[in-house]
């Protein structure tokens, strides 16, 4: 009964930390998150405007979330950018802005329409309490193109852990790079939230503890935050579920009270290093 | 083997480039000099191609830099930057094997030639004991020599080294300098290199060429260039030169006012060239 849950679980916790790590080697910012930057909160307004308009077909669910998340991590990065990077803080102050902004507009949409939007609450704080096979069928043609892509580029993201310019001058076309994986993470991040809602904090968190395990390199870190990704959210579903049994926690308050600490340490820590 | 034409080139508001035309030889080593802002990185960065001239061709082994993919320009020239941020987990070998990137397509790891390559280029740069060291451990003179073991196995004809001697002591300045001169000699490489000290330029460089506002104020032998004249023009401060008593290339030293007769004194006495 609960292998579907288990499994989508898995493919979501492995497509946010796989776009996690892919983020923080584009925009070189260990403390990127699809969460933090404002992806997953443009994804669900994308979402959530599809939902109330009652086009009710789940299928479109991640072309609109799509479209939402691109348009926020856009937003966060141009806010952000200075010459020669994206400043640590900054990235994160601009996705906390893009965040409440899409956030508010959520809200407001929700308010102003149908009156029982309790389901739509629900899934917007983050579970899988609903996770059928056919949420796995439609993710993955969705993840599978993605991961290949962003690992195919994995031994291009160490060299773009160099200066842009330095990266140029050792071959790399910086900017098709960086538009190519910037689409392909937030495409990753917006099907895992049509189909488990806002999730925060796994795509720091695995990408981290990867790192710590096995280095810096690229192409043992991208798989392994993946493996370790889909093994936390399925570690942090079942909290959910058993923690205040038979009542049922949202998923993404778990990842919180494991991530957010993380973050404030990662925060306080002088240097963080990629 | 890099040669330039008429180029000219501004970021918005006018020329940083205006009017350059040089070329350098296989196995030349050639300084470039002159004051903050004359154009020295400009210049390497239209050589590289990271930048397209606005007017006139960049040519490597008679092909124009500006219309090639960014691989292929990588595959004719290498950059040793000034300064550049390294990721400090990252080991010696990590950011050397980066260098193989412009001859490896998206599915290829390095394979057998290309650690072949890296290790003679950290042999040749004394880096292979490093290999495994992470680039927070490095000294300055260590990233150094790193950055240079990037540049040679990146495997191009054309080299071109930012200041690879800032922020050195005496013994690594030598020692970065005399690679640099090997490098150039034995690869037959046409080695462009960034100095501030005039002096180390002279010593170690066939040719220099003096950049000010853009334009190329003087080219030619140390002896030839690192003139009081041209200094005092270029730089705006009065200098005595001596010479090297062995080589005879010039030594540039700031004239205190007290002295200008004693160093005015000594600077005629010695040659009047420098080396060849």
């Amino acid at each position: 009964m609960r292998l579907p849950r288990i499994a989508l679980a898995g493919i979501v916790g492995a497509a946010l930390s796989m776009s996690g790590a892919a983020y923080q080697g584009l925009f070189r910012n260990p403390l990127a998150d699809p969460y933090l930057i404002g992806v997953s909160a443009g994804a669900g307004l994308g979402a959530v405007v599809i939902l109330v308009a009652g086009a009710g077909n789940i299928g479109m669910l991640p072309a609109a979330a799509y479209v939402g998340g691109l348009g926020a991590v856009s937003a966060a990065y141009l806010a952000a950018r200075r010459s020669g990077g994206v400043p640590l803080t900054t990235l994160i102050l601009a996705g906390v802005a893009v965040s409440s902004l899409a956030s508010a507009l959520t809200a407001f949409l929700m308010i102003r329409s149908d009156p029982d939007l309790r389901p739509v609450l629900s899934w917007l704080l983050g579970g899988f309490g609903s996770a059928q096979w056919t949420h796995v069928g439609l993710m993955i043609p969705y993840l599978l193109p993605c991961a290949a892509l962003i690992l195919a580029y994995s031994r291009v993201l160490n060299v773009m852990q160099l200066d842009e310019e330095h990266a140029r001058q050792l071959g790399v076309n910086v900017g098709r790079t960086k538009a190519l994986l910037v689409a392909a993470a937030s495409l990753a991040t917006a099907a895992a939230v049509s189909f488990s809602g806002l999730i925060g904090f796994v795509g720091l968190i695995a990408p981290h503890v990867a790192r710590m395990l096995w280095g810096v390199d690229y192409r043992s870190l991208l798989p392994l935050s993946m493996l370790l990704g889909a093994g936390f959210l399925i570690l942090a579903d079942t909290a959910a579920r058993t923690a205040v049994s038979p009542a049922e926690l949202p998923v993404g308050i778990v990842t919180a009270f494991c991530g957010a600490p993380f973050f404030l340490y990662l925060l306080r820590r002088r240097r963080v290093e990629m | 083997m890099l040669k330039i034409e008429e180029v000219r080139f501004g970021y918005g508001n006018g020329w940083v480039l205006d009017g350059i035309d040089l070329s350098v030889g296989g196995g030349e080593l050639v300084g470039v000099v002159g004051p903050n802002g004359a154009g020295k990185t400009t210049l390497f960065r239209l050589v590289s191609g990271v930048r397209s001239p606005s007017e006139g061709r960049v040519y490597v082994n008679g092909q124009d830099t500006a219309s090639l993919s960014q691989a292929a320009a990588a595959r004719l020239v290498s950059v040793a930057p000034q300064n550049p941020n390294l990721p400090a987990s990252f080991t010696v070998m990590d950011l050397v094997l980066m260098a193989r990137n412009p001859y490896l397509n998206l599915l290829q790891w390095e394979g057998r030639g290309d650690v072949e390559k890296v290790e003679r280029a950290m042999e040749a740069t004394d880096t292979l004991s490093l290999a495994d060291r992470p680039m927070r451990e490095l000294s300055g003179g260590e990233r150094q020599r790193a950055l240079i073991a990037m540049a040679l196995a990146q495997d191009a004809p054309v080299m071109l080294l930012d200041e690879p001697t800032s922020n050195l002591d005496l013994a690594h300045q030598a020692r970065v300098m005399d690679l640099v001169v090997d490098l150039a000699r034995k690869r037959s490489a046409a080695v462009l290199v960034a100095m501030h000290d005039l002096s180390l330029a002279s010593q170690y460089c066939d040719r220099l060429i003096m950049l000010a506002d853009g334009k190329i104020f003087d080219q030619g032998s140390p002896g030839e260039v690192l003139t009081a004249e041209n200094i005092s023009a270029v730089y705006g401060v009065d200098v005595v030169t001596l010479f090297h008593p062995e080589t005879g290339a010039p030594v540039v030293l700031p004239a205190s006012s007290s002295d200008l007769s004693l160093s005015t004194a000594l600077a005629a006495s010695g040659p009047s060239t420098g080396r060849g």
